[in-house]
């Protein structure tokens, strides 16, 4: 579980987002996608439309799953860390 | 609707099932199900909202690490987390480059910036320097050098 095998993925839930009107919840959800996305060092389209599938199918979960498939995995969950600790 | 709040579940662990052109809904691996565990796991937690979970015995200590900085966070005004942000953005150190000693020595890092932030923001350097300590920006600047440095050394 060390080194360049060793992935990451994060499940982020919106708190109050079943309060929130499905404009609010959608705009939560891209303040999200595009806050992580801003950190992963390896950001490209492929990764991009994950993001948006899983915003737009995940919908009536209020889920966005986040699967890291670049080798700089462990990298990319310092820099969420990071920016979760408002360090970003 | 700002600020937005997240609970976030962040598992580490393999990347079996690929599929290159695919959503993320079709992959599959032990990160995804340790990522779910730990968000299912923040249910319960009612004051948490990040957990990390890898299966591995460093989970405890991640967790414990990363419990003590989001109280401290929460404790904080909202003044004190902009400065907390300043200094990380402006004064730390590159996190790859994060060692064991940087953990103990980082209040040296945030007192030497004291000044230069009181320059920056058009205030006082003894109101910086009121606002670190009543903010425990140390001891957080501290626990958040500890998890990247733990996360460098198992990840």
């Amino acid at each position: 579980m060390v080194g360049s095998e060793t992935h990451c993925a994060i499940i982020a839930d919106i708190i109050g987002s079943r309060k929130m009107s499905a404009q609010d919840r959608k705009q939560a959800q891209e303040v999200l996608i595009s806050k992580i996305s801003e950190y992963n060092v390896n950001y490209d389209s492929k990764l991009a439309a994950y993001f948006d599938f899983c915003a737009a199918t995940r919908f009536k979960r209020f889920f966005i799953d986040v699967k890291m498939h670049t080798d700089s995995h462990s990298h990319f969950a310092r820099k969420c860390i990071l920016y979760l600790f408002g360090l970003g | 609707m700002y600020p937005v709040s997240f609970r976030i579940g962040i598992g580490a662990g393999d990347w079996t099932i690929r599929y290159a052109k695919e959503s993320s809904n079709r992959q599959d691996g032990s990160a995804y199900h340790n990522a779910r565990y730990a968000i299912d796991h923040l249910d319960k937690m009612t004051n948490r909202k990040m957990l990390f979970y890898s299966n591995n015995e460093i989970d405890a200590v991640i967790n414990t690490l990363i419990a003590n900085e989001e109280r401290i966070f929460e404790e904080q005004t909202e003044n004190q987390r902009i400065l907390a942000r300043i200094i990380s953005r402006r004064h730390m150190i590159e996190p790859a480059s994060i060692t064991k000693e940087h953990c103990f020595t980082i209040v040296n890092v945030v007192k030497g910036c004291v000044s230069n932030l009181a320059d920056e923001l058009d205030t006082s350097p003894q109101n910086i320097s009121q606002n670190i300590r009543r903010g425990k920006i140390n001891d957080q600047k501290e626990l958040q050098s500890a998890i990247i440095w733990l996360l460098n050394q198992h990840f």
